[in-house]
């Protein structure tokens, strides 16, 4: 298994990097423009829907966001540091960023950008992340525990690959993987400018003879996502798939808009750096 | 997460049942929305699969029992079932598994400013918080709802009524624009219609004007 030298200094610079992933997202897109916002284009999802009638109205103002913005900072700076009961300050962390991934998308469609590092955070919650590199350090675990727990953050990145795969395996149409379907995903994207200006989509799609070559990128990438919950096993099953997932990621923001840097961040941190490091000693007999 | 021990034929038995289930799962065959006790049923065995199929993996992989894992992924499994709206944060993983249209409507978005001067506008980076996508396919979605209204001969006074929500929201966007770049603001907005076809996929074809905003 990759993760057989997982110890608890490299389990907490997991979770130092995990939450300063967060305080960076945290900064860098705040809640409180939504304030601009019509109430009326807030459409409660998820533990929203739990929440009384006129609650968004009084939620959605810049004073009241940009509180919920300065309180999540705190968790996460106390999880991050190690707070005393940091696993408290953890799951408080994991609540809050669920409540305010659950109202940005109550403005739109619940994409998966964040999920995997919220599951992550989730699995964090669960795992001995602050045995070392923390302010308040608990008694060193059964060295098994922490392998445990890097195949427990693994899964919450990889099981998500799979169920993506599945279902495009066994609920999408075998019509999927070939003719022009893979134009017309470029297309409902390219003519869209987004956080980059990158135009290879437009460009692409004025040369419909590569389109061939799109398909057999969709056929690798479903063949690498149902295998994605297994890499951790071998280092030459995670190198290939490595390659096929982050070329798959740096492919479609520049096809198609769509970035989603946390998710090959956390490719890197669970998949690539385990990988490096060196094998443990062999026990002997 | 502790279970109690079972035999490894059990646990064999349990985790093959949860991989059939599963598959059946995503293969929408059992219908699990219309009886109410086979979807309790469905999730229950689901539930117990998944979290012996995990432990018994973790168990060999590890020597040490996974406390998160099964709890989670059972809850995976239950968003692929209701969906992203009542199961977020577990949301449905079904990206690229439509098929994408032959022929697609964008909405494109043509700003007159202050100058003078008439360009094409980008709602998407506006604001960062919903990504770019979020605001432009929400404001797609608006308009697509509003011809469709439209073209039904509904009461105008309905039609009229979702022609002030998709104008407000148009309005917002413009405030938010003219707030980051008060050098030459915004005056009027037309958004316009256009056609994409895989027969001729690098084009839009622009062809009616379908609303028409302006700031007060």
């Amino acid at each position: 298994m990759i993760y057989a030298a997982a110890d608890a200094r490299r389990l907490a610079l997991v979770r130092i990097w995990v939450f300063s992933a967060w305080i960076v997202e945290r900064l860098v897109e705040p809640l409180a423009p939504l304030a601009q916002l019509p109430v009326r284009y807030f459409q409660a999802q998820g533990p929203w829907l739990l929440a009384p009638a006129g609650f968004s109205r009084w939620l959605l103002s810049a004073p009241v966001l940009h509180s919920v913005d300065v309180v999540s900072l705190g968790l996460c700076v106390a999880s991050l540091a190690g707070a005393p009961r940091p696993q408290l300050w953890a799951t408080l962390s994991a609540v809050m960023l669920t409540a305010q991934e659950g109202f940005v998308r109550g403005f739109g469609h619940a994409n998966h950008a964040q999920m995997s590092l919220l599951y992550v955070t989730y699995a964090l919650c669960f795992a001995p992340a602050w045995d070392a590199l923390s302010l308040s350090r608990g008694s060193p675990a059964n060295p098994a525990r922490y392998v445990a727990s890097f195949g427990e953050l693994s899964l919450a990145l990889t099981l998500p690959y799979f169920l993506v795969g599945a279902t495009r395996l066994f609920d999408a149409e075998r019509t999927l993987f070939a003719g022009d379907n893979m134009l017309g995903y470029v297309a409902q994207h390219a003519f869209t400018p987004g956080h980059s200006t990158f135009t290879l989509g437009r460009t692409l799609l004025a040369h419909p003879d590569l389109n061939p070559w799109l398909n057999v990128g969709l056929v690798a990438v479903t063949l690498a996502e149902l295998c994605a919950p297994w890499i951790s096993a071998k280092r030459r099953f995670a190198l290939p798939w490595l390659m096929v997932m982050l070329g798959f990621h740096c492919a479609t923001p520049l096809l198609m808009n769509i970035w989603f840097p946390q998710n090959m961040l956390l490719m890197v941190l669970l998949v690539a750096w385990p990988c490096l490091w060196p094998r443990p000693a062999a026990a002997k007999p | 997460m502790t279970l109690r021990p079972l035999s490894n034929r059990l646990q064999a038995l349990l985790s093959a049942l949860f991989v059939v289930l599963l598959t059946a799962a995503l293969c929408d065959l059992p219908a699990p929305a219309h009886e109410p006790w086979h979807t309790l049923l469905f999730t229950l065995t689901l539930c117990l699969g998944a979290a012996l199929a995990l432990r018994a993996i973790a168990r060999a992989a590890t020597g040490a029992p996974l406390r998160f894992s099964p709890i989670w992924a059972l809850w995976l499994v239950l968003g692929q079932f209701f969906g992203t709206r009542v199961g977020f944060p577990s949301v449905r993983f079904d990206m690229f598994t439509q098929p994408a249209a032959a022929e697609q409507t964008h909405y494109i978005y043509r700003a007159l400013h202050a100058s003078g001067a008439v360009r094409a506008f980008e709602p998407g980076p506006l604001l960062p918080t919903l990504g770019y996508s979020r605001l432009v396919r929400g404001l797609h979605d608006h308009m697509a709802a509003l011809e469709s209204m439209r073209a039904q001969a509904l009461p105008p006074a309905e039609v009229a009524k979702a022609e002030q929500r998709v104008r407000e929201v148009v309005l917002a966007t413009l405030r938010i624009y003219n707030g980051q770049k008060p050098a030459d603001p915004i005056q009027r907005l037309d958004v316009l219609r256009a056609h994409w076809r895989s027969t001729q996929p690098s084009q839009l074809d622009v062809r009616a004007r379908i609303l028409e905003v302006a700031l007060p």
